[in-house]
């Protein structure tokens, strides 16, 4: 009896104590990203696409997408209380043109999730939440679809132009 | 709380019951006549790892009461700082435990001898405390077609979820297996395995229960862990001898 004990104690211990390793899942939902909606300023309810404009982050050195559409994600810097993106329109012939700088003002809130993926934060939008900072720019103005930023289901600010 | 009390009652039926025959048997084995003596003694793996890791300082004392030749009531007493750096998270962990049951010999020893090979099981508790010295935003939102880290990955410093939170409660039972040798008069090695099944477990605000002092690494997935000791045991030299009548 005991020598059996003691045989497989051990073993089950063993056994027992296998564990998956601390690796976040894929597909846990992270950080969201912003979503931002292009309309048009005059019919506030048709969306109205940009094409070929490059975004960029102040103060990084990459472009983080050439995009064009009229639904756009982009990340927020978590570090800090706001980001500043710049908008530049590049056409063929390598043309640069001003499109708008833009400047989102928010803040985070943190939240615990699991072992392997520890914090996750949710944004929330400080007032103004976001700052149209050149006159000049194609952006007119802008409307809060969503004062947090849970999820990326669905947009989280409409920007008129 | 109820898995507890079932356990403490099982040990006092065998404690009762293992008192007892002794009882009947010690009329005719004059040589059993001492029934209680006390062990002591220290883990040195616990220091040993303090010594040689930066982020570890623990200590942990057993001891054990022989009730006959058999039963020893047994506990450990032990306390621990521990910081450690998970994939997203670097927190302290600092608190004690307590450990108590009953250790069954079942090793037969020759006259004279006084060595133990044994099971036994044990109710545990810790209370702790984490502090979150710094974590990692966990970002990567959608792994579709998008770079999922264009700033710098977000190190928190600082803010409402640094620090401590107190007063954190876990408990388990433990089954173990170990062994005890007498090397000089009065002085012995003991070695232990564990086995730890975590029973209540509370959860600090906003973070997890990643560690318990004494069971060690707590995972979501599985509420089964493992841990090891090393002691050096002294016995003290008197023992309360039963009345002759």
């Amino acid at each position: 009896m005991f020598k059996r004990i003691l045989f497989y104690l051990p073993l089950i211990i063993f056994i027992l104590k296998c564990e998956k390793d601390d690796i976040c899942l894929e597909g846990t939902p992270g950080t969201p990203r912003l979503i931002i909606r292009f309309f048009d300023q005059n019919e506030k309810m048709t969306p109205k696409p940009l094409s070929n404009v490059t975004i960029k982050a102040l103060g990084e050195d990459e472009d983080y997408v050439v995009f064009s559409g009229d639904s756009l994600g982009i990340p927020l810097r978590l570090i800090s209380s706001s980001t500043i993106y710049n908008f530049t329109y590049h056409d063929d012939l390598n043309n640069k043109g001003k499109v708008g700088t833009l400047k989102f003002n928010y803040k985070r809130e943190d939240y615990f999730v699991n072992r392997a993926c520890g914090f996750l934060s949710n944004l929330i939008f400080t007032n103004p939440a976001l700052e149209i900072l050149d006159k000049e720019g194609m952006f007119l103005g802008f409307k809060i679809l969503n004062d947090t930023i849970k999820n990326e289901n669905q947009a989280h600010l409409a920007i008129y132009h | 709380m109820k898995i507890k009390r079932i356990w403490l009652f099982i040990i006092s039926i065998l404690n009762t019951g293992n008192v007892l025959s002794q009882d009947s048997l010690s009329i005719n084995k004059e040589n059993d006549l001492k029934i209680f003596s006390l062990r002591l003694g220290v883990d040195i793996s616990k220091p040993l790892k303090t010594n040689l890791d930066d982020n570890f300082q623990g200590l942990e004392i057993v001891g054990d009461l022989k009730i006959n030749r058999r039963i020893f009531i047994a506990a450990e007493l032990g306390s621990e700082k521990k910081t450690q750096q998970t994939e997203q998270i670097n927190f302290t962990t600092n608190g004690s435990y307590i450990k108590l049951g009953v250790d069954y010999n079942f090793f037969n020893n020759w006259k004279g001898m006084d060595n133990s090979l044994f099971v036994g099981i044990r109710i545990s508790n810790s209370i702790h405390s984490h502090k979150v010295n710094e974590y990692v935003l966990y970002e990567n939102y959608s792994a579709v077609d998008i770079k999922n880290s264009y700033f710098e990955r977000a190190i928190i410093k600082d803010g409402g979820l640094i620090g401590k939170r107190e007063q954190i409660n876990s408990n388990w039972v433990e089954v173990l297996f170990g062994t005890k040798v007498e090397v000089f008069k009065n002085f012995y090695i003991g070695a232990s395995i564990r086995l730890h099944r975590l029973l209540n477990n509370s959860q600090p605000e906003n973070f997890g229960n990643l560690y318990a002092p004494g069971f060690n690494k707590i995972v979501d997935d599985n509420r089964f862990g493992a841990s090891f000791n090393y002691t050096l045991n002294y016995r003290f030299p008197f023992s309360i001898k039963k009345n002759r009548i």
